[in-house]
């Protein structure tokens, strides 16, 4: 062995002996355990954990209605936050040209990502309230009091005011992230482009949103992770009800788990939920991939 | 597992190490990580665990307590528990760990529990204890437990594993004006009781969108424990009817006491005497309408008087009934009353002797007789009787005729079932607010859910 | 003429932006400066001057925690951030510049670590940090963030893959260890990404609930979220005190995001741009 590779060796070992430690103590074991966990049947409390084979996934796929009805609900935030993208990606386009003021505008719109996640949460709690909240208040006053509706207890449609809560936080993010990227288009490619006679949307489609793909991937892969994982938001204001209807994954995960001492079931739920998130991940991949192999065909 | 924390010490290290390029000298970061590690590790100290001594008074240590009755937990600091019991216990701190709900509380020592990691003292339910039992210590033998009035009727297996610090049967609270207003008097039946409601709720619900007969704040689910909890006790009679139901196939069957009353809690339901979003009001809102007077009548125990005058509000022509879950004014008025926040001794105290001493102390002259005073719902203690509060002497004035029922919430067959079914009963109270709720469908499949969880427990 | 309507139309859009911003933030602020438990009916937007209170405030500011809890916040969020950008871009420097064996591995450890869902996966990582004996310290949730929260990894491999190789070869031939060339010409380069990194991971360990709920349940070691809850446990029908308790907690994370302002959002600007 030379020294130069000795020096490497010496070097990526210093450098990753820590993070792979760290990571095998915190993350990969208790995963392990996790997938060890959910063959068992365990109260969480008792010494004897006895091994059941996959009966606890046997028991998820067949006969847990609430667990696919949270998987639902978590869609409902991933396809609502998706279905934003191209709006918030329009309003980005809007304020990333010169006017009086924009600084300060993106300066506000970022505003609620930096506030406290639960403190949002409780806030909005009083806003949806049917007693004296905000936005009851608001649609009476502007004429709309018929819209009025049961906010957070409709089942058919908490998840969709909740999703617009979280909305709301992220959305401001979501807009500074694409300006920044449509900042980064050199300006005498745009320029040329408008000489060219190409208009708004031809700009967007073939210039702005391919020089901005890092942005877009990053926010896909923030907005599939937080919509997957949804916690706070309706852990604080609905505590997933009114029965069940606004639970996500990981409330009825911590449920299961604590509230009906399944440790095990609660466990399969997680395995089965860390695949979802990784598939979901994996396609997302794919397609974009795709799109932009075909992209290349044209160009 | 010792060496772990050095994986920060070394990571430090290697930080500062990183800036100079060269070797690792770990040295150089040494006295720095061990400033950083003190930051980070426990100060909890772990040399105390001589406490062998039984309960020396110079002990030094920290005794830790936690409670999810955070109205408790403020009157512990008003009070000043710990500096009373350090009259005891000079070098003894008491560490109050304060949660914000029970189902917060629960989740929060079920993973401390399999981690050997209970504080010393901790609050419990009478179903909670029944479940911790491995984890609790024997407290037959203390004085506290000989001196209260109920602890013996929530003994597992002949031993007393907590000692209830309060005890009290519901109410249901209403404004005498507004009663007048409607020319509705007290309810002595079920029928009544929803005979009034319905009129309360149109005479002032005409006028007023807002307005509820009843204020039950059931975003929060466990508001409706009056009914759905305390229901199908009342109904039978029998205060542990959850450990009989382990023993049914069929426990919602059409004309079980269960399936009875929450007909009857369905119908009330039905008639909106909750006002326009049940569902959409917490308990706290809730309260805040009814000092408004936008609520006739709410239904909560002594606890709801508490912190209504903790809020401020004013108690003026405010009294209290008992519901009458009773069919007709010639059967018995069952009354289901209930021993809550039960004191016990973890075995996970690395100061047993101390943790027990407190308990003692707990309940001694030197704190009990301050602390119940200062809460509405009934001592416990045969040594410090108690005056309830005006408000509340209201309902035995009108009803002094009752059974009492002593109500166990469930044993371990129940818990192992709910487990099982994932039952809970404040849930499906809930569910019966919920549009398109289908009675006779949902209590068949309850039925059939029952069945199968308990061929496969083998009940 | 259509310059001009342009023009309107973007005013129009930011004015709707900053009231959609605004406005729960203003009944937020208008309801902490109401008396808590006043009865009469009232517009949660305006309230007459003569009625302004601070009490609720000073309610907050008493709170025995408070203090404590900013301050274990800023512990945890100074050590575990200071770790996460140190180890996290070594970690990258070397997933992207070396091949050596296992990297594959590591690689799909680390990916898959990223997109574990925390909250879950503490069913079985409290054992762990209990038998450390890091349960009830602030070391529990500064541990759990070095080792798990690893979003940098992503960011950083972005931003390393984009500078050129050539940077490192000839600073080889002039004779500079791996060490030094990380940290004099790597590390130095990775500034926009840094910074996006720290403002990021301290707006979501600050905000983060439910690893310090979790593993902190001891007053002496709240947090302001795990504060806040609490707050909110014990006033929750007083929405006045609540509210004021939410700005309390908002508030240091506002200053400095008022005073910082251009600099966090040129940050985030530059660490999200790289190709």
């Amino acid at each position: 062995m030379n020294r130069h590779s000795k020096k490497r060796l010496c070097f990526l070992g210093l450098s990753l002996i820590i993070p792979v430690i760290l990571l095998a103590v915190f993350v990969v074991y208790p995963f392990w355990e996790l997938i060890y966990m959910s063959f068992l049947e365990w109260d969480g409390v008792a010494s004897i954990r006895p091994f059941i084979g996959g009966a606890n996934y046997q028991q998820l796929f067949f006969k847990s209605p609430e667990f696919w009805l949270a998987f639902r609900n978590n869609l409902t935030y991933l396809l609502i936050h998706g279905l934003m993208m191209p709006l918030e990606l329009v309003l980005a386009v809007v304020l990333s040209s010169r006017f009086k003021g924009a600084n300060f505008v993106k300066a506000v719109i970022f505003l609620p990502f930096i506030i406290n996640g639960v403190g949002i949460s409780y806030s909005f709690s009083y806003f949806f309230s049917p007693v004296e909240g905000g936005f009851n208040y608001l649609l009476t006053k502007l004429g709309l009091g018929s819209l009025i509706k049961n906010w957070l207890s409709d089942p058919k449609i908490v998840n969709y005011v909740l999703s617009s809560v979280s909305i709301w936080r992220y959305m401001g993010f979501h807009i500074v992230l694409f300006m920044a990227g449509l900042a980064s288009v050199p300006e005498d490619i745009m320029d040329a482009a408008i000489v060219d006679g190409a208009n708004g949307w031809q700009r967007l489609r073939f210039i702005q949103i391919p020089a901005i793909r890092t942005v877009i991937d990053f926010m896909l892969f923030d907005v599939i992770n937080g919509s997957l994982q949804m916690f706070d938001i309706p852990y604080i204001m609905t505590s997933g009800g009114p029965n069940g209807a606004s639970n996500t994954f990981s409330i009825y995960t911590i449920d299961t788990a604590f509230k009906y001492n399944n440790f095990g079931l609660a466990s399969s739920m997680a395995v089965i939920m860390i695949a979802m998130i990784v598939a979901v991940q994996m396609i997302q991949k794919y397609i974009t991939s795709r799109i932009r192999r075909k992209e290349g065909h044209y160009a | 597992m010792k060496k772990r924390p050095y994986v920060l010490a070394s990571g430090l290290a290697l930080a500062l190490a990183v800036t100079g390029c060269g070797g690792a000298s770990s040295n150089s970061g040494g006295e720095t990580t061990k400033a950083a590690q003190e930051n980070v590790t426990p100060d909890q100290g772990e040399q105390e665990d001589g406490a062998k001594n039984n309960a020396d008074r110079n002990i030094s240590c920290t005794i830790t307590l936690a409670t999810w009755d955070v109205a408790a937990s403020k009157t512990f600091d008003e009070l000043d528990l710990e500096g009373r019991f350090q009259e005891l216990y000079p070098n003894v701190t008491i560490d109050i760990e304060e949660f914000n709900a029970e189902p917060e509380y629960f989740n929060s020592m079920k993973i401390r529990s399999s981690a050997s990691e209970l504080p010393d003292l901790m609050f419990h339910k009478s179903d909670s204890m029944n479940q911790y039992k491995e984890y609790l210590v024997d407290l037959t033998d203390t004085a506290a437990n000989k001196d209260n009035q109920i602890a013996s009727e929530y003994a597992i297996d002949g031993k007393v594993y907590g000692i209830p610090d309060r005890k009290a049967n519901d109410y249901v609270y209403y404004w005498t004006d507004l009663f007048d207003e409607a020319g509705v008097t007290v309810p002595e039946t079920w029928e009544e009781f929803v005979q009034v409601s319905e009129t309360l709720q149109q005479h002032f619900g005409a006028n007023d969108p807002e307005f509820a007969a009843i204020c039950m704040g059931a975003k929060d689910a466990w508001p409706t424990y009056p009914l759905m909890e305390y229901g199908p006790a009342s109904e039978s009679g029998d205060g542990y009817y959850w450990d009989y139901m382990t023993t049914e196939d069929a426990p919602f069957a059409k004309g079980t006491a269960i399936r009875t009353v929450y007909e009857k809690i369905f119908n009330l339901f039905q008639k909106g005497v909750l006002g326009a979003d049940p569902l959409g009001v917490t308990y706290d809102q809730s309260r805040a309408l009814f000092a408004k007077k936008k609520g006739a009548m709410v239904l909560n125990s002594p606890m709801f008087l508490t912190a209504y005058l903790a809020d401020g509000y004013d108690p003026t022509g405010l009294e209290t009934f008992y519901l009458p879950f009773r069919d007709s004014k010639d059967d018995a008025f069952n009354l289901v009353t209930q021993g809550d926040c039960f004191l016990t001794v973890t075995q996970h105290s690395e100061n047993p002797e101390v943790a027990k001493a407190f308990l003692e102390f707990y309940f001694s002259d030197a704190w009990y007789p301050d602390y119940i005073a200062s809460i509405s719902s009934d001592s416990t203690m045969n040594s410090f009787p108690k005056e309830l509060d005006p408000v509340l002497q209201t309902a035995s004035k009108l009803q002094s005729d009752v059974s009492f029922v002593t109500y166990g919430a469930g044993e371990s067959d129940f818990i192992r079932m709910v487990s099982e079914t994932k039952f809970d009963c404040k849930e499906l109270g809930v569910e019966m607010l919920t549009e398109g709720f289908n009675p006779d469908a949902r209590f068949d499949e309850l039925d059939a859910i029952w069945a199968e969880a308990r061929s496969k427990l083998g009940l | 003429m259509h310059k001009k309507m342009i023009l309107t139309g973007k005013y129009l859009v930011s004015l709707f932006l900053i009231l959609l911003v605004f406005f729960p933030l203003l009944i937020t602020l208008v309801s902490s400066l109401r008396m808590p438990g006043s009865l009469d009916s009232h517009s949660p937007l305006w309230i007459p001057f003569d009625q302004i209170t601070f009490s609720n405030y000073s309610n907050v500011l008493k709170e025995k925690y408070l203090l404590t809890s900013f301050i274990n916040t800023l512990k945890i969020v100074v050590v575990s951030i200071t770790f996460n950008i140190l180890l996290g871009a070594l970690t990258a420097y070397c997933l992207e510049r070396f091949e050596f064996r296992f990297k594959q591995v590591i690689y799909i450890l680390f990916y898959l670590a990223m997109m574990v869902p925390t909250n879950i996966v503490e069913i079985a990582r409290f054992r762990v940090i209990r038998g450390m004996g890091l349960y009830n310290s602030i070391g529990a949730p500064i541990v759990i963030y070095i080792a798990a929260n690893l979003m940098q990894l992503y960011i950083y491999r972005q931003f390393i893959s984009g500078i050129p190789i050539s940077l490192d070869e000839s600073a080889m031939l002039d004779g500079c260890g791996y060490f030094r060339i990380f940290s004099q010409i790597i590390f130095p380069l990775l500034a926009p990404a840094t910074a996006t990194l720290v403002i990021v991971k301290t707006v979501s360990i600050v905000n983060d609930m439910y690893i310090p709920y979790l593993y902190m349940p001891n007053n002496r070691n709240r947090t302001l979220t795990t504060f806040l809850m609490r707050y909110a446990g014990a006033r929750q029908n007083s929405w006045p005190l609540l509210a004021a308790g939410i700005i309390v907690v908002a508030l240091p994370t506002i200053l400095l995001y008022v005073f910082f302002q251009k600099y966090i959002i040129e940050g985030i600007a530059a660490g999200a741009v790289k190709e």
